[in-house]
């Protein structure tokens, strides 16, 4: 379970990679609709940091029960 | 916009009558206290407190101007900001258990505090605490000045600026000196939620009344500007990794601001700042997508809104409503604009008295430093209400290039909290080397811009890293930062003992 804590913070941190970094906006940066009118691009980033704040639910969640 | 003296009457009624009940409803906060108190609250509020509290500070007066200005002309680029919201509020996350219980234990107010004590160097308070102090500054004027200007608009721009400024900072001095942290946080709770409600639900409301709902408006936009809704935006063409530049950048830097960060001070415990942080995430997510870049996609179809901006908001708010859609959105940008100017001067008051009287003279007695930082905050506020008077036109490209030097007290403060073998020699040398390595390509390239996309603070923080890291290796590690990280586990395990029931 020591990995638990460390596996939350990588998820939350390659979320974040994906979604910063100059490599992989092209991936996204796109205009057609996705979600309902949604472009993909908005709609993509805003998934993304709904399933980072999750995460971090998930991680604070964790850290309450075990007391750290 | 124009429009007669009997219009203006409504939204500066409306916003003189949301100030007054605000200061009702905190009048609890004000009163005598010792300078713990005033600095931090005693670590004394709840979850929601600080979500509100947390918000209300990092959504400053001016995204309602320059940041809103972003959003209407560029569109997508502006989703940088929802992106740095989250992603600083995890960062804070990280560090939060250590600032808590360091916080309680140590009775530390500041972050010149906080870095005195994990580098084992009382010198390093004033440091700190000055450069935290110089680089809030050019915020302090322009959100002084963003305060003058939202409510001589609302007026319809019959009440004069100065007049309008003076409102406002006195309101603000006035809760602040008289309550210090509590008040702060308390009329933070009432901000922040007027704030989220209004930037959410009521500009909803504005955007359906517009081109039409928000799917109506995204398809709209698909069809007359495709380009707003992809990066960069149109009229503008920086390469991809000024993306990737301004959203580290800010996320570094967006609770390094050391109005931000004493946040963790007023905290009840560990678990509410957690709390707070995945709690802000969805909150700053949602106000980001519907009061900006909906907000901004939707104003991007006029004329006006796209050639002025930055008066978009209260413009458009009149456009669809008349005076009392100004009147509301006059109150939504009024409680971010009084949020961000309570915790700065606050902040002066309290990092002054701290940080700098205290680091000269340590047996300042407690009465006599809560008596500075009032006076303080009342100075503070007179100077910035005559500077922001000033023709000051570069000033929002000011406050914004201070981030590339904030963030320079990143690696001795987020790594610092995480990592044993950070020193004080690795800390102040990175930190100078960044600062050095920002300041001198700031003045190569102006834009921030020119180096690949790459920002001066990023080269900076990059080099700063590198000293703070190879420094880290070559020295060995301190006895005292050793005894200090082992501290934390006997706070933590303390902390969570169940309290014993009450006689």
């Amino acid at each position: 379970m020591k990995c638990v804590k460390p596996a939350l913070i990588a998820c939350i941190f390659v979320i974040f990679f994906v979604l910063a970094s100059p490599w992989t906006l092209p991936l996204f940066n796109r205009v057609e609709p996705w979600i309902g009118p949604l472009p993909f691009g908005a709609g993509f980033i805003i998934i993304m940091l709904f399933v980072a704040g999750f995460l971090l639910a998930l991680l604070e969640n964790y850290e309450t029960r075990r007391g750290m | 916009m124009e429009g007669p003296v009997s219009a203006g009457i409504v939204p500066l009624g409306m916003g003189i009558a949301f100030m007054l009940v605000m200061l009702w409803l905190i009048r609890r906060a004000y009163g005598e206290q010792q300078f713990q108190e005033f600095a931090t609250a005693n670590q004394t509020f709840g979850t929601w407190a600080i979500t509100f509290s947390m918000m209300a500070t990092w959504f400053v007066g001016a995204s309602y101007t320059a940041w809103m200005g972003m959003a209407v002309n560029y569109g997508f680029i502006y989703l940088y900001g929802p992106i740095y919201g989250a992603y600083c509020v995890i960062l804070f996350y990280l560090i939060a258990d250590k600032l808590w219980l360091w916080g309680k234990a140590h009775q530390l107010s500041t972050q010149g505090d906080v870095w005195a004590l994990r580098y084992d160097a009382r010198w390093l308070k004033a440091l700190v605490g000055i450069v935290g102090l110089s680089a809030s500054f050019p915020w302090l004027i322009m959100e002084f000045w963003t305060l003058g200007y939202l409510i001589s608009y609302a007026s319809y721009q019959h009440l004069p600026f100065v007049w309008a400024m003076a409102i406002g900072a006195l309101v603000v001095a006035f809760y602040v000196t008289m309550g210090g942290m509590r008040a702060v946080v308390s009329a933070h709770f009432v901000q922040g939620l007027f704030f989220i409600l209004g930037a959410i639900v009521f500009t909803y409301f504005m955007v359906s009344k517009n081109v039409g709902g928000i799917g109506a408006t995204m398809r709209s936009a698909l069809e007359l500007f495709p380009e707003v809704l992809t990066y960069p935006g149109p009229g503008w063409n920086p390469p991809n990794p000024y993306w990737t530049s301004i959203i580290v950048t800010s996320s570094v830097g967006g609770f390094l601001w050391p109005w931000c960060m004493n946040r963790a001070f007023a905290a009840d415990s560990v678990r509410t700042i957690r709390r707070a942080s995945w709690q802000s995430v969805y909150v700053s997510t949602l106000v980001c997508l519907f009061g900006f870049f909906f907000f901004g996609i939707s104003a991007h179809h006029l004329e006006y809104a796209r050639a002025h901006p930055q008066e978009a908001w209260l413009w458009f708010a009149d456009k669809m409503g008349g005076p009392l859609y100004v009147g509301i959105a006059f109150i939504v940008a009024l409680s971010t604009a009084l949020g961000t100017v309570s915790s700065l001067i606050h902040f002066f008051g309290v990092s002054i008295a701290s940080d700098v009287m205290r680091t000269l003279n340590p047996k300042l007695h407690e009465k006599s430093a809560t008596r500075y930082a009032q006076i303080i905050v009342i100075l503070i506020s007179v100077v910035a209400f005559i500077f922001a008077n000033m023709k000051l036109p570069a000033l929002v490209f000011i406050a914004l290039l201070t981030y590339q030097f904030i963030i320079q007290l990143g690696p001795g403060q987020l790594i610092g909290l995480w990592w044993k073998r950070g020193n004080v020699y690795g800390a102040v040398a990175g930190l100078l080397a960044g600062v050095g390595v920002a300041l001198y390509l700031t003045f190569i390239d102006v834009t921030g811009t020119g180096f690949g996309g790459w920002t001066a603070g990023m080269w900076g923080l990059l080099v700063n890293l590198i000293v703070y890291v190879a420094l880290g290796y070559a020295l060995p590690p301190s006895k005292r930062t050793e005894e200090l990280f082992q501290e934390v586990q006997a706070l933590k395990e303390e902390a969570a003992k169940p309290v014993a029931p009450a006689d």
